[in-house]
């Protein structure tokens, strides 16, 4: 008896998982049927030659929703700007926009997955400029040149160095010689390989100083520690601590930018205090690196009219004061190429840690 | 300063937050009842509704599905013997087996005040003590959280029930398995053999479902041919379905774990998923008969049950008072501050009386609906039990498949589930218990950041773990806890040969 | 039979397991300026592991010298079936993405259904209508209600 009925279950189980290959075969590795169109408009671009220009290529994209994966968990400035982007963007492409969070192993993981997925469009990534880091480090071996830019959207110039009142220094140079005098000692609280590693190490070969570089974790570790005087210094963004500031609980040293933030000028810049450090945070959108220019130029174009949006850049500043730029494809590869020569140049001190 | 606290407690009886919360409790319970969906992933998916609302009707909408979601794991942990989620794993050692025994009506009925109660008591010392607490919390540094760690992972023997030393096994497959993925601190992956997709190491919601809901599914098939008695379900029973008697000698129990739930959720990095397993041990290793828990008697629910429900406010001190997340779900509530351009902080209270205190409302009665919701459902929740188990366990892996995929949108979470439901399989049959590996999962990270945070910052040295009284206090009586748990087992062993 | 070698040979494998696990940590190695690097905590895990699986080990061994009987369960275990189920759910996640959530859900849930019910009382047309129904509903519900993504495959 129990002999026939494993038989029977076998069999079904053989013919069921035949039927779901040969239809996973059939539809090829790409579910969208709308894929047939973009080939087409492939095609017609590499017949009609270089020299076309895309933006005089009338193609029917977009005619599906796109896909922006966010790889950080949702909650945080990464995922609350994707949204606000796609927010804006969606009236202007006319399509849905959904935002999904791919998250893990510092965004790598929804990075890779952008990367190998089908260059149609459909698919595309929504990061920041951290995205540098894990090959910087060794965590992973490709760059950003694995995908191609669509444009930068919103630059965070907020990056602020900050101490708590209680540490014996209240500006950027009482610091630097509190530093000098007693090097080792004084504690930068980052997380070990990751952007803020990269300030601290970037801090220390700047100023020539030799601070105690300790792993804290992410920023709301980093900031119940400087709270509760379990370290000394640590970079985060403005909007995070604001009210920790006007309290005075907190001191900022300087931002790190190339000029004073206008959303928050009474904090001065390190370059101005003669540390030249600027360390701003652009976010991008990418897709993958074989996708067509002309089904990426036209979603710059949208992305272009999102971020003059008033209601985006409103949002933008709001939130988590944030300036509103665009760059198209090629301003933006170009400015992604010298953050990352930039970035690089502290590859083999981060390395060595 | 009155006034703004007025307004903001009369600001949420305005119907259509009324009818917010109400939603928000709604969908949490059922959020939280499903296993696979998370709380997290519950407040997740409505977040980007509230950024088109008021502040206070957002936030009122978040904090209703915070307390439903983490309640309503209750639910399947009771009827289906699987967490709903990781806040309700300690409900199913008890709650199951009574819901066998015929009284499920009053393992939810009692799961259901416990949570109302220990709820309750957090908010209120959320809103009393807030930023007095919040000073203490900021004291717990590396060390404070290593000694924690350790003293939880003592807990494991209050979860043996029977053989210490599988139990140890159990849990350290768990803290072995936290291993893989990026190590802390050095940032290079461990034991990932190369597939890059382990390169955030096992998620713990997948994991979680794999081993209590598809390890069952599997079982299910095992025992396919087993006759099984029907059990007859007591619908007679009036009210919540539990009587004074029933829940006489209670208050110990109660307020033990209510105030263990507050005080890890105060404790950023330490959650619900903990405080439920640490209160029910705690409270079995105090009992005057210990050997009862886990055969399904309610104190093994009410220790679960509010301490979950405690850490909620307790999450909320840290958050309000600091603006700072204590786990992912209060992350997202955060994030639904900022997005209105809120920044939770020092200042929250003075700058923000109105809405501080309109939440604080939201809080009591987003409690109270869930108190009702869940109340009126609980005849209904009874009658899932007579869904014929050939449906019911299938249907539930489905969901499960969706609850595994929907956690970070992929597929490969779906296999670490599937492998996961395989362990917990094995683990039943080779009479390991399943619950130390959660433990040691959850634990093991916290356990190894900690230790290796604490040592880079002492440039090495082992003393500040000892010289700090907190740290001190609780490797204290880890150790006490220790000596006590291996006299008495092995205390049992000889009673058992002989 | 095999019940009596239960403990004895988890005991066993146990050990050989974490001799491996020690021996995976020792190649995890260690950075030069870590005080503690990342193979200190997974060798403590894999010696505490050694120990534990010996002592059950020797634990099994005087079980099954002390000729200790397991009670026959009483009914027959239907071990082929978890085999079967199991190849089923790796299959169920293989073909997930590809073929999209409906399709594969709705497959599986009728395989696993056929697998839990008894012969006697196995509908095929009953269980295929709740099959559709279930699967249909919770995409729905979760797609639309909930805002959850869910691959689409072919449709």
């Amino acid at each position: 008896m129990k002999k026939s009925v494993c038989k029977k279950a076998a069999a079904i189980l053989l013919a069921t998982s035949m039927a779901a290959a040969m239809m996973a075969g059939c539809s090829g590795s790409s579910g969208s049927s709308e894929s047939a169109t973009t080939e087409a408009a492939k095609a017609a671009e590499t017949v009609d030659g270089a020299g076309q220009e895309a933006a005089e290529e009338t193609i029917d994209y977009p005619t599906d929703a796109i896909q922006v994966i966010v790889p950080v968990s949702a909650g945080g400035d990464t995922d609350a700007n994707a949204r606000l982007l796609a927010q804006y963007m969606e009236p202007e492409l006319g399509v849905s926009m959904p935002i999904v969070n791919v998250s893990g192993s510092s965004g790598t993981i929804g990075m890779e997955q952008v990367r190998t997925s089908e260059p149609d469009g459909y698919t595309c990534l929504f990061f920041h400029a951290e995205a540098m880091i894990p090959e910087i480090t060794g965590l992973i071996d490709y760059q950003l040149d694995e995908f191609k830019m669509a444009g930068v959207c919103l630059q965070a110039n907020t990056t602020l160095l900050v101490t708590h009142n209680d540490s014996g220094f209240t500006t950027l140079d009482e610091f630097l010689s509190a530093a000098k005098e007693a090097p080792g000692t004084i504690e930068f609280g980052m997380a070990t390989g990751g952007y803020p590693n990269l300030i601290g190490v970037a801090l220390e070969e700047t100023a020539g100083i030799d601070l105690n570089l300790v792993d804290i974790g992410g920023n709301a570790d980093k900031i119940a520690a400087l709270a509760g005087h379990n370290t000394d210094v640590i970079n985060v963004e403005y909007a995070l601590v604001k009210d920790y500031l006007e309290t005075g609980e907190f001191i900022a040293l300087a931002v790190l930018n190339e000029e004073r933030n206008p959303l928050f000028d009474e904090i001065p810049t390190a370059k101005e205090q003669g540390l030249d450090m600027v360390f701003g945070k652009f976010f991008f959108v990418a897709f993958p690196k074989d996708t067509p220019d002309a089904i990426v130029d036209q979603f710059s174009a949208a992305m272009e009219k999102a971020v003059a949006n008033e209601g985006f850049i409103e949002q933008a500043e709001t939130s988590y004061a944030l300036t509103c730029v665009y760059m198209d494809p090629e301003e933006a590869t170009a400015y992604a190429q010298s953050q990352y020569e930039l970035l690089n140049t502290y590859r083999d001190l981060l390395r060595a840690q | 300063m009155s006034a703004e606290i007025l307004a903001g407690i009369v600001s949420v009886f305005a119907p259509q937050i009324l009818l917010l919360i109400l939603l928000g409790v709604f969908m949490g319970i059922i959020i939280g009842a499903i296993p696979g969906l998370s709380v997290t992933m519950g407040v997740a998916l409505f977040l980007p509704l509230t950024y088109g609302m008021e502040p206070v009707a957002g936030l009122s909408l978040l904090m209703g599905l915070y307390i439903g979601g983490t309640s309503g794991g209750l639910i399947s942990a009771i009827l289906l013997s699987i967490p709903g989620t990781t806040a309700s794993v300690a409900t199913t050692f008890d709650g199951h087996p009574m819901a066998a025994k015929g009284e499920a009506q009053k393992a939810l009925g009692v799961g259901i005040v416990a949570s109302f109660l220990g709820g309750m008591v957090s908010y209120i010392i959320l809103m009393m003590l807030a930023p007095q607490i919040a000073k203490v919390a900021l004291q717990f540094g590396p060390y404070e959280y290593f000694s924690i760690a350790l003293f939880s992972l003592t807990m494991i023997a209050g979860l043996s029930s029977g053989s210490l030393v599988k139990g140890i096994i159990a849990g350290m497959l768990g803290v072995v398995l936290s291993f893989v993925g990026i190590a802390p601190i050095t940032s290079f992956t461990r034991f990932t053999f190369g597939i890059t997709e382990l390169n955030a190491g096992f998620a713990l919601l997948p994991f979680l479902i794999g081993l209590f809901a598809v390890s069952q599914v599997l079982s299910g098939i095992e025992e396919k041919f087993k006759e099984e008695e029907v059990i007859v379900q007591d619908y007679k029973i009036k009210g919540f379905g539990f009587t004074r008697e029933d829940v006489k000698g209670q208050g110990f129990n109660f307020w033990v774990s209510t105030l263990i739930g507050t005080g890890i959720g105060i404790l950023p990095g330490l959650g619900a998923g903990i405080c439920n397993i640490i209160a029910y041990s705690v409270c079995k290793n105090h009992s005057k008969y210990p050997e009862k828990f886990g055969t399904g008697i309610v104190d093994g629910i009410i220790a679960s049950e509010s301490s979950n429900n405690a850490s909620t406010g307790g999450a909320l001190v840290p958050l309000l008072t600091l603006g700072l997340p204590g786990d992912n779900t209060t992350a997202l509530i955060l994030a639904g501050f900022m997005i209105h351009g809120i920044t939770p902080g020092p200042l929250l209270f003075r700058s923000q009386t109105t809405l501080v205190y309109g939440i604080f409302t939201a809080l009591i009665i987003a409690n109270i609906m869930m108190l009702i919701v869940e109340f009126g459902g609980i005849r209904i929740f009874t009658k899932i039990l007579n869904v014929p188990k050939n449906l019911l366990l299938p249907i539930v892996m489905i969901f499960c498949v969706v609850g595994a995929y929907g956690n970070n949108n992929r597929v490969f979470d779906v296999f670490v589930m599937i492998a996961a439901g395989l362990i917990g399989y094995g683990l039943k049959k080779l009479q390991f218990p399943q619950a130390p590996i959660i433990l040691g999962f959850i634990l093991g990270s916290t356990l190894e950041t900690n230790l290796r945070r604490g040592l880079q910052k002492s440039q090495g040295s082992f003393l500040p773990f000892v010289t700090s009284p907190i740290s001190l206090f609780f490797l204290v009586i880890t150790v006490v806890v220790l000596v006590l748990t291996i006299r008495g087992e092995i205390k049992n062993r000889k009673t058992a040969k002989e | 039979m095999m019940s009596k070698w239960k403990d004895l040979t988890v005991g066993i494998c146990g050990m050989v397991f974490a001799a491996v696990l020690y021996g995976l940590s020792v190649a995890v190695g260690q950075k030069e300026n870590q005080v503690m690097g990342a193979d200190f905590f997974p060798k403590i895990a894999a010696v505490v592991l050694f120990v534990m699986f010996l002592i059950l080990a020797v634990r099994g061994y005087q079980e099954m010298s002390a000729g200790h009987e397991e009670k026959a369960p009483g009914y027959p275990a239907n071990y082929v079936g978890v085999v079967l189920t199991f190849i089923g759910m790796i299959l169920y996640a293989m073909f997930l993405s590809k073929v999209g959530f409906i399709i594969t859900s709705m497959i599986f849930l009728y395989f696993a259904i056929f697998m839990m019910t008894k012969k006697e009382e196995w509908k095929p047309v009953k269980s295929l209508i709740i099959t559709v129904i279930t699967v249909l509903a919770i995409y729905f519900i979760f797609t639309g209600i909930f805002g959850i993504r869910l691959p689409k495959g072919l449709l």
